[in-house]
């Protein structure tokens, strides 16, 4: 299963790149979307050698991260989108090609600290899974520093989440059920304060651009 | 057999030479095919060039005698690099380590002939093509660099012709990721080297859009039928690695069937470009980088991948 399991982190680094790329924020909203399908599906991958017990939590984990990361969020997001009344580019504080090749140096610094990382599990230690999930968190990294709206930011927060959860999935066989479900809780509790946030910036504000905020005033001047 | 190799060698080369400009008309008629036309011949392009070899040439007066060498040139660049791709198992006519790295370097000599050849008119429109031309091929390039790296790792060799064979099946699935991005990489790289849709159209001419087309605005009767025909080879080049890249895994199962897979292969590249064109339109100008980059990402990739 190892074949599959490297496709699918595959195919989540080359999403985290083209997310760095992207400049709708529809596109990156879908982006995100797939990336949380193709982590929900990520603990099915192991399951055929996983004893009875560790089954049902990783179709638990899976059930719920599928309906959190590839329903809620992309569902909120995509609400705020069509409501707010603002742009729907995001607005990147530096050049997307300077952020794409930004992002090459960090997976080159992820794969670096893969390797160098002892893990309990080593067959899934050979896998990509681990440089994968550390690439999400520095490209998630990446986009809260680099763009300047609000719900980019958000997008940034959880392409962030994503790639822990990936290095999450690697200790599913020693880290409780409960752990896995109280982070995906957390998260969704953040994204849905952050999205209503943003909602309501959008409503009173006009704008969701982040720079402009900076300056805290009871009323107008 | 070994008495017979070196004539099996040129074979291939002389088939490209004689077959390359089937793969445009492949492409025409795949974008006919989605347009709901009947489409050119496939054979359109050697009516072309038949008919270019026999009209004149007409030269401007501002012009020099590079306007005529840029397009011999870049066609002569592209035969050589032809001798250094293998054909499947088959390997090329000529071979030695390192050899990637002058077919990377023969595309750019090719491409710079043509960019001075541009420059030699004066037009400041054909300026404006070639200024945009070099601006994409410093990016293109070390992308391809890089790809044709991550190849060479794989196959453990730096020369085109042992990479090929370097990968049986067994080994061709655990490196599934790698050829996969090599793949993508690849793809990207030809579509931009040989000037299609998604980075520049064949058939523009709005002025402010085209890139190559532009160049070649002021090569008129043999000069053309020499850059069309470069052209052709040229994205035979590119289609035949991608085509020996996804046939790897048949390499060891003789010449005969490796050759039929080829072709299949070729086929279906031709396919892919011309669906591609048909169902995505250009991009802007500004997007372009970012996909190149994109091209040298999964270079970068890929070499990752296979030295964990």
């Amino acid at each position: 299963m190892n074949e599959l399991i490297d496709f699918s982190m595959m195919g989540l680094i080359l999403l985290n790149l083209v997310l760095l790329g992207a400049t709708r924020l529809i596109h990156s909203v879908r982006l995100v979307a797939i990336q949380g399908l193709l982590l929900g599906l990520l603990p099915l991958w192991g399951i055929a050698d996983a004893e009875t017990s560790l089954q049902v939590r990783l179709y638990a984990i899976s059930l719920a991260t599928l309906t959190v990361k590839c329903g809620l969020f992309p569902w909120m997001m995509r609400r705020i989108i069509r409501e707010g009344p603002t742009h729907r580019e995001v607005k990147p504080s530096i050049a997307l090609p300077t952020a794409l090749l930004t992002g090459i140096i960090a997976l080159a610094l992820a794969f670096w600290i893969s390797h160098k990382l002892i893990l309990p599990n080593p067959r899934l230690a050979d896998t990509l899974i681990i440089p994968a999930g550390f690439f999400g968190i520095f490209t998630g990294l990446l986009l809260i520093v680099t763009r300047r709206t609000a719900l980019s930011q958000v997008i940034g927060y959880v392409a962030l989440e994503n790639g822990i959860y990936a290095v999450g999935v690697v200790f599913a066989h020693d880290a409780p059920l409960l752990i896995e479900l109280g982070i995906l809780l957390d998260v969704f509790v953040a994204v849905f304060v952050m999205g209503v946030t943003v909602f309501h910036i959008n409503r009173d504000f006009d704008h969701m651009d982040t720079d402009r905020m900076t300056e805290l005033r009871d009323s107008p001047p | 057999m070994n008495l017979l190799l070196p004539v099996l060698k040129i074979i291939p080369l002389l088939g490209a030479l004689l077959a390359a400009p089937l793969i445009p008309g492949l492409i025409n008629k795949v974008k006919a095919a989605f347009a709901g036309r009947r489409g050119p011949p496939v054979l359109q392009l050697y009516f072309d060039l038949f008919k270019l070899i026999q009209r004149g040439a007409v030269f401007s007066r501002t012009t020099t005698s590079i306007l005529s060498a840029g397009p011999l040139l870049s066609l002569v660049s592209a035969g050589f690099v032809l001798l250094f791709i293998p054909w499947g198992p088959l390997p090329a006519p000529l071979a030695f380590e390192g050899d990637l790295v002058l077919v990377v370097a023969l595309l750019g000599l090719g491409r710079f002939m043509t960019v001075i050849s541009a420059l030699d008119t004066g037009s400041s429109f054909e300026a404006m093509g070639a200024s945009r031309e070099v601006q994409f091929a410093a990016l293109t390039e070390p992308s391809l660099l890089l790809i044709l790296l991550a190849l060479a790792r794989m196959g453990n060799s730096l020369s085109l012709s042992t990479i090929f064979t370097a990968l049986p099946p067994d080994q061709f699935v655990a490196c599934g990721p790698a050829i996969l991005l090599v793949g993508i990489g690849l793809t990207i790289a030809l579509l931009v080297e040989n000037c299609r849709i998604p980075f520049d159209d064949p058939n523009t001419h709005l002025e402010l859009t085209m890139i190559h087309e532009v160049m070649v605005l002021d090569h008129t009767g043999p000069d053309l039928a020499l850059i069309l025909y470069g052209a052709s080879l040229k994205l035979w080049i590119m289609a035949l690695l991608l085509a020996n890249l996804f046939t790897a895994w048949a390499a060891q199962a003789g010449v005969l069937p490796a050759s039929v897979l080829i072709l299949v292969a070729l086929g279906l590249v031709a396919g892919l470009i011309g669906t591609i064109e048909s169902i995505t339109a250009r991009l802007r100008l500004v997007k372009i980088p970012q996909l190149l980059i994109g091209a040298g990402a999964c270079g970068i990739l890929a070499l990752f991948l296979l030295s964990r």
